[in-house]
Order: structure tokens, then sequence, then C-alpha cells
């Protein structure tokens, strides 16, 4: 699953740690997911979503289908 | 509770459990070698530093559940790896041995080597989603 999160991080001048903490998750937590090395579970998606004002669809997409056949192949 | 608070209270646990069960040893090896006892207290005394190392599992258990989802599913992921490398390792011990004369191995390293083993591979998947 894709996402703006690194986006509408930077536009509030928020580092990792800052939005973690606003979450309650850890560091770590906020950079798998920004990275896509993790899917959030859908209360941390809305979370996330809610903590930016935003829609959950305008925070995380899916993959496009090539995208995907293309991480499998590597 | 926050997650500062909670690491805190755990870290006081895990040390607490752990000076209790070095404190344990030496009273089980000067028990065992100073004094004569029955063969039930013996066994008694000789297992007694188990018990803050169940506390510690306890306050570990605590600790899981009050992580994210994301440390959560890491913590679960280095205890698969854990428990595969243990159960290959010692299957291939088993077979050797049936054919070979090996050295014997103390089942008491087998928790201290699964724990630590635990947290390296912890880090390593950590290491390795940061990267």
């Amino acid at each position: 699953m894709n996402n703006r999160i690194k986006v509408l991080r930077a536009e509030r001048d928020w580092s990792q740690q800052a939005l973690a903490d606003k979450l309650g998750v850890s560091r770590q937590a906020v950079n798998a997911v920004e990275r896509g090395k993790h899917d959030p579970s859908l209360q941390l998606a809305f979370d996330m979503a809610t903590l930016f004002g935003q829609r959950i669809e305008d925070v995380f997409f899916p993959e496009k289908k090539s995208d995907t056949d293309n991480n499998e192949e590597n | 509770m926050n997650k500062s608070e909670q690491e805190t209270k755990f870290m006081k646990r895990f040390i607490g459990s752990m000076v209790v069960f070095l404190l344990l040893i030496a009273v089980q090896s000067f028990s065992l070698e100073l004094l004569d006892m029955p063969t039930w207290l013996q066994v008694v005394v000789t297992i007694l530093p188990v018990t803050p190392l169940i506390c510690a599992f306890f306050a570990y258990k605590a600790r899981y559940k009050a992580l994210d989802e994301y440390m959560k599913a890491l913590t679960g992921e280095a205890f698969l790896w854990m428990i595969g490398i243990l159960c290959f390792s010692s299957f291939i011990y088993g077979m050797l041995a049936m054919k070979f004369s090996l050295p014997s191995v103390n089942l008491a390293l087998v928790m201290p080597v699964v724990f630590g083993g635990h947290g390296l591979i912890l880090q390593l998947l950590i290491w390795k989603d940061n990267e």
C-alpha cells in the first residue's frame, strides 16, 4: 500500500518521532508505514488520516498491479 | 500510562527479577554446599531461581501487549525465527547424536540463548526495515 505520509509530514514540519508521539506508536512503526514496509491496521490508518485532517483514501492508496508485480520480481 | 512509563515499569520489574535470580543462585550454591538438607528440600532450593525468571517472563508478556502493532509483528517474527533456529539446530544435533558421539549440551542454556537470540534477531529485523 502506498501513502503520502512523508509529504504530509513534511508540510507540517513534523519529524517521524513527533508523528509517532502524536499517534502513540513507535518511531519505527511510523518509518515502516511511511516506507511501505508495514501496512497499518484500519485503526492506525484512520488515526493518521484524522491527524493530518485528510480522508483516509487521500493518505493511503493501493499499489498498482504492475507495482506489485515488480516488487514480487525484485 | 504512557510508553515511557510502561518501559520504566518493565525495566524495574525485569532488572528486579534478574537481581533476585542472582541472589537465589547464590543461596542455591551455598545451601547445597554447606547445609545438610533432605532431598525434597534440595530439589526446592535447586529450582528456586526459576521463580524470578517466571516473573520476568510475565513482565515481558505485559510489555509485549503494550507494544504497537508494528513492534508486535516484528516481535512475533523474531520469535518465529528463533523457534525455527532452535528446532532445526536441536533436530540436527539429535540426528548427529544418533550416529556419532557428540559433546553434551546443558539444557539450562536453552532459555538464555532463546531470549538473547530473540533480542538480536528483533534488532536485525528493525535494522532491515530501517535501512
